[in-house]
């Protein structure tokens, strides 16, 4: 073997099995959202369900009653709905990647550490209270006024974490979830407060801010959350490799030349962004950012750049099968999803917590 | 040229650095010698850029330090803590690979990664999670991060050790020294904090005595190993003795 093989052929076990787990998410994406066009009180069969896709590119609806009433359900009602759950699931999943990696601690999840009930406190406020509001402010926010609200409330959240959390660039793991706890628990009762004083009427929408749902999508809230989720993404990307860096310390990370308070300032604002049109448009849903990012640790290896493109696809993958479960297993009522990501994700994250017992300190 | 001159620190009350100064060459192993809380890491850190003196200033090849951002930093300098935990699990390789500039060739880097790995002899666990290896096999992938960072920038600039030694064997310590030797043979400049004054003695060209924050002697091994510095530093009689390569303190003579 000359010098140059030996090179190349070092270590690099994990790129190449991360290629593959990066497929198979795609692939998995790719089957979840085909399955939640096709499952539902009408099932519709999966090439249907393309062939429906196909020519609703081109703005055809079918001829037969039947076959517009499949391009109705598939194209107004379903995809949405399945287009949202893609767009939070990789959202949740991204968010929870980029906060474990700037906390250096794989237990932080944006529901957990306080920060989707931050979103959820500011969102309800603002349907609430914001009318007042509206005449002061310019239409372009108004416009937007719920994502950014919700923006501001998770922003405000991750600031109070990194306070309460962090001491001289570190978080010791009692500290984020005894802060985050803290933090959930307030903005929860804030958000119940405020829901009581407002409408009985309101009520009903109470478990939509606490348990999360993605009933109701429309394109418009699509319209809303993208350019916040996109930021997320971008945000993430551009990090990352100061993200791998982060992992051996603050002061690790500064030595090897990268700008340690520049990567946090972009990961804090970019995480609020996505939570925050996360739970503008769909409520609190817990533990994707958790699981998820976890399970490409696992697997793929802990490199930010791998794990952020996998966990927007696993992340998407995840939330639209379990948007499939929350509308299908009890129709024709509909189960707050986050009900079913905390039945998947409460007994991971119990096991994650015992194996790692010792090494989190 | 690294220079500081007349760094203060205080944290609280307490001085930890009280007017020391320090230079580094190319091609020259500077150790640092000196009890438990003398500010020896302290006056790293404030080398590496890390902490911010009170007062005094560091240069770094004629610029001051509080005008070089950290990338610029870390072209010149790279700095081997004394332990370094990583949070999730990353592969040896991955550590050694983090001392790369982000965008850099991909065979050229892998083959200064598998260098640095075969010098720090931890080539064969290279594909090990960090976390599962031992203190002293974690030590040396860091050393070997540390040696890419500086040799993907041509492979001069300065290594800031913090007893680099500490959790190693003996041929490990001695490879460890030797791998300091050569970098500065190759041009580059080294600062070594080493507690065992044998191995300072051997390796080093210059040694700094450091005590209560302050340099109380600096000079060449010969000059600082003898009766009386180790007495004014440590406050303990000990036996120095000559060997071929210098001058050595016998610990079993030390009576406290």
């Amino acid at each position: 073997m000359t010098a140059g093989d030996a090179a190349l052929s070092i270590s690099w076990r994990r790129t190449g099995w991360a290629r593959i787990i990066l497929v198979a998410c795609s692939l998995l994406v790719i089957i979840a959202f085909v399955a939640s066009l096709a499952i539902g009180p009408v099932v519709i069969a999966p090439e249907k369900v393309l062939s429906i896709l196909w020519d609703g590119l081109f703005g055809l609806r079918g001829s037969s009653g039947i076959e517009l009433r499949d391009a109705i359900v598939v194209l107004d009602i379903r995809l949405p709905r399945t287009v949202l759950a893609v767009v939070v699931g990789a959202a949740l999943a991204v968010a929870g990647a980029v906060l474990q990696g700037v906390f250096r601690n794989p237990l932080a999840d944006p529901g957990l550490v306080g920060i989707s009930p931050g979103a959820a406190l500011a969102a309800v406020a603002w349907i609430v209270f914001g009318g007042a509001a509206a005449a002061y402010v310019p239409s372009i926010v108004t416009n937007h006024a719920l994502p950014l609200a919700a923006f501001a409330g998770s922003l405000l959240a991750i600031f109070l974490l990194h306070k309460l959390a962090t001491h001289e660039g570190r978080t010791s793991v009692a500290n984020l979830l005894f802060a985050g706890i803290a933090l959930g628990a307030l903005a929860s009762a804030g958000t119940g407060l405020i829901i009581f004083i407002a409408s009985d009427q309101q009520l009903r929408e109470f478990t939509f801010w606490t348990l999360g749902s993605l009933g109701g999508s429309t394109w418009q809230r699509v319209g809303l959350a993208l350019p916040f989720v996109l930021a997320l993404l971008a945000g993430s990307f551009w990090i990352a490799r100061g993200l791998d860096a982060l992992a051996l310390g603050e002061a690790e990370a500064f030595h090897t030349g990268v700008n340690v308070e520049h990567v946090k300032r972009i990961a804090i604002i970019v995480v609020a962004a996505g939570v925050g049109a996360a739970v503008a448009v769909s409520g609190i849903i817990g533990f994707v950012g958790l699981v998820v990012p976890h399970l490409l640790r696992l697997s793929a290896g802990p490199s930010h750049k791998t794990l952020i493109a996998g966990s927007a696809l696993l992340g998407a993958a995840l939330l639209t099968a379990s948007d499939i479960f929350a509308r299908t297993i009890a129709t024709p009522a509909e189960l707050p999803i986050g009900v079913v990501t905390a039945f998947i994700g409460t007994p991971f994250f119990i096991w994650l917590l015992r194996r790692n017992r010792r090494s989190f300190g | 040229m690294y220079v500081a001159e007349n760094i203060r620190m205080r944290a609280g009350a307490k001085v930890i650095l009280d007017g020391v100064s320090l230079s580094l060459q190319s091609g020259k192993v500077v150790a640092i010698v000196g009890p438990n809380g003398a500010g020896k890491s302290s006056l790293l850190k404030v080398l590496a850029g890390e902490r911010k003196a009170d007062s005094g200033t560091v240069t770094l090849d004629g610029t001051p330090l509080s005008n070089t951002g950290a990338a610029a930093l870390a072209k010149k300098r790279a700095v081997l803590p004394q332990s370094v935990v990583v949070a999730f699990p990353f592969l040896a390789a991955e550590i050694v690979a983090l001392g790369l500039p982000q965008y850099f060739p991909k065979v050229e880097g892998a083959r200064i990664v598998e260098r640095a790995l075969r010098g720090v002899d931890m080539f064969g666990a290279r594909e090990q999670v960090y976390d599962t290896l031992s203190g002293g096999e974690r030590q040396r992938v860091q050393l070997a991060r540390v040696l890419v960072q500086l040799w993907a920038h041509g492979g001069r600039g300065y290594l800031l050790l913090d007893e680099p030694t500490a959790s190693l064997d003996l041929p490990h310590q001695l490879a460890t020294l030797r791998i300091a030797r050569e970098h500065a043979s190759a041009g580059g400049g080294v600062l070594a904090v080493l507690h065992d004054i044998n191995l300072a003695a051997m390796s080093a060209d210059e040694i700094v005595a450091m005590r209560d924050g302050r340099v109380i002697a600096r000079g060449t091994p010969a000059e600082i190993v003898t009766d009386d510095v180790i007495h004014a530093l440590y406050g303990v009689r000990a036996s120095v003795g000559t060997a071929p390569s210098g001058p050595f303190l016998l610990p079993q003579s030390v009576i406290f």
